[in-house]
């Protein structure tokens, strides 16, 4: 069986185009291996329209469910291989292998690391990813995020629930949060916000101490918990001969089409937002759908 | 098969992994930390850390939500 269009990514920019291309009657498979992807993380979500305060994960079910709605095949696999055919498909290699005429690649990103020393030595024994998972068993402690984006002032906001004093460390003079959030941070008597400051060394013993700084200084903390970005997972795409930029970014027109014919990409992989977001994210899959029935039905890229 | 998992009130993955079990007519006792805090020495002594998800199924500790360690460690 050849379906039209193979999806590979499970959140807002791969459902998304997932409920875009049914609409389209294209026939549409999606394959993620965790539907709902890093868009489940977040704990609180106050900038998808219609939906105030929905947490991450209950958008991300009504989004599957709505998909679910239609004639859609939904797999639950991770992605090894994506190979072009001499026909001009694709196969897609999964826990079986599938064969599409099109793919819409949505696989998003991942965590970025920090890579500094004692990292590894102290995941989860006081460093940490997962601030919604992990914030709530450090009640009253004293508490570190590291990272000045919006993932970084939202988690010092969660964490003040629970921590005694909230740090947040930022290497640049300034945050990168939206304005709403960093004013809700300095309304905040937890949140401490330490501009240009940057981690070097997390120490301690058995459990995590606290942090080293650049500067000399150390601060003492009982967890720390690590946002500073994510880095985008365009490898497969890249094996595909699909061309990114520098930063790992898939490069796309204002259509989501990258340079490899029947090969869209969208969300927060691609260079055609700096805003990565649900709403941006779930604007290119449904972009990234139109431009796919248009090339299935004119044969034209 | 006895199944427990150790979980905080939002925590995601363990709303996910608590789903799975559902799904799949798992029985299992949550231990939610958050709620009774005593119960965090319990978790890093069995799992040598302090992230949740952790689920024990007989000896077994799985740290975070791993669904083909779940489904290998289930039978299924």
């Amino acid at each position: 069986m050849k379906y039209d269009v193979i999806i590979i990514g499970g959140g807002a920019a791969g459902l998304g185009a997932a409920l875009y291309s049914a609409r389209y009657n294209l026939k549409t498979l999606i394959i993620a291996k965790e539907f709902g992807g890093t868009g489940n993380i977040a704990h609180k979500v106050d900038n998808w329209i219609g939906e105030p305060g929905i947490s991450g994960m209950d958008l991300m079910n009504k989004f599957t469910k709505h998909v679910d709605e239609y004639a859609v095949t939904r797999v639950e696999s991770e992605v090894s291989k994506i190979s072009k055919l001499s026909d001009n498909s694709f196969s897609v290699k999964a826990d079986k292998t599938y064969h599409g005429k099109s793919i819409i690649y949505a696989l998003g990103m991942k965590h970025r690391k920090l890579g500094i020393l004692g990292e590894k030595e102290f995941v989860g024994r006081g460093v940490h990813y997962c601030y919604t998972c992990d914030g709530p068993l450090y009640p009253n402690k004293k508490i570190a995020v590291i990272g000045g984006g919006d993932a970084a002032g939202l988690g010092s906001l969660f964490l003040s629930e629970y921590g005694s004093q909230i740090y947040t460390v930022v290497r640049k003079p300034t945050m990168r949060a939206e304005p709403i959030t960093q004013d809700q941070m300095l309304e905040n008597k937890k949140i401490k916000i330490m501009l240009e400051n940057e981690a070097v060394e997390f120490y301690g013993d058995k459990l995590l101490k606290g942090i080293k700084l650049k500067n000399g200084r150390k601060l003492e903390v009982d967890a720390v918990f690590i946002e500073i970005g994510h880095i985008p997972l365009s490898f497969l795409a890249k094996e595909s001969n699909v061309k990114i930029n520098s930063h790992g970014f898939i490069l796309v027109d204002n259509t989501q089409k990258t340079n490899i014919k029947g090969f869209c990409a969208a969300g927060d992989i691609t260079t055609r937002h700096t805003l990565k977001q649900f709403i941006t994210s779930a604007a290119e899959g449904s972009v990234a759908a139109e431009s796919i029935y248009n090339f299935i039905k004119n044969n034209k890229w | 098969m006895e199944v427990v998992i150790y979980t905080t009130n939002v925590c995601p993955w363990c709303h996910k992994a608590m789903e799975f079990f559902d799904e799949n007519k798992i029985k299992y006792v949550e231990k939610n930390v958050q709620k009774n805090p005593a119960l965090a020495a319990e978790l890093l002594e069995k799992s040598g850390q302090m992230g949740v998800p952790v689920i024990e199924i007989k000896d077994e500790i799985i740290i975070g939500f791993n669904k083909e360690r779940l489904k290998k460690t289930l039978n299924l």
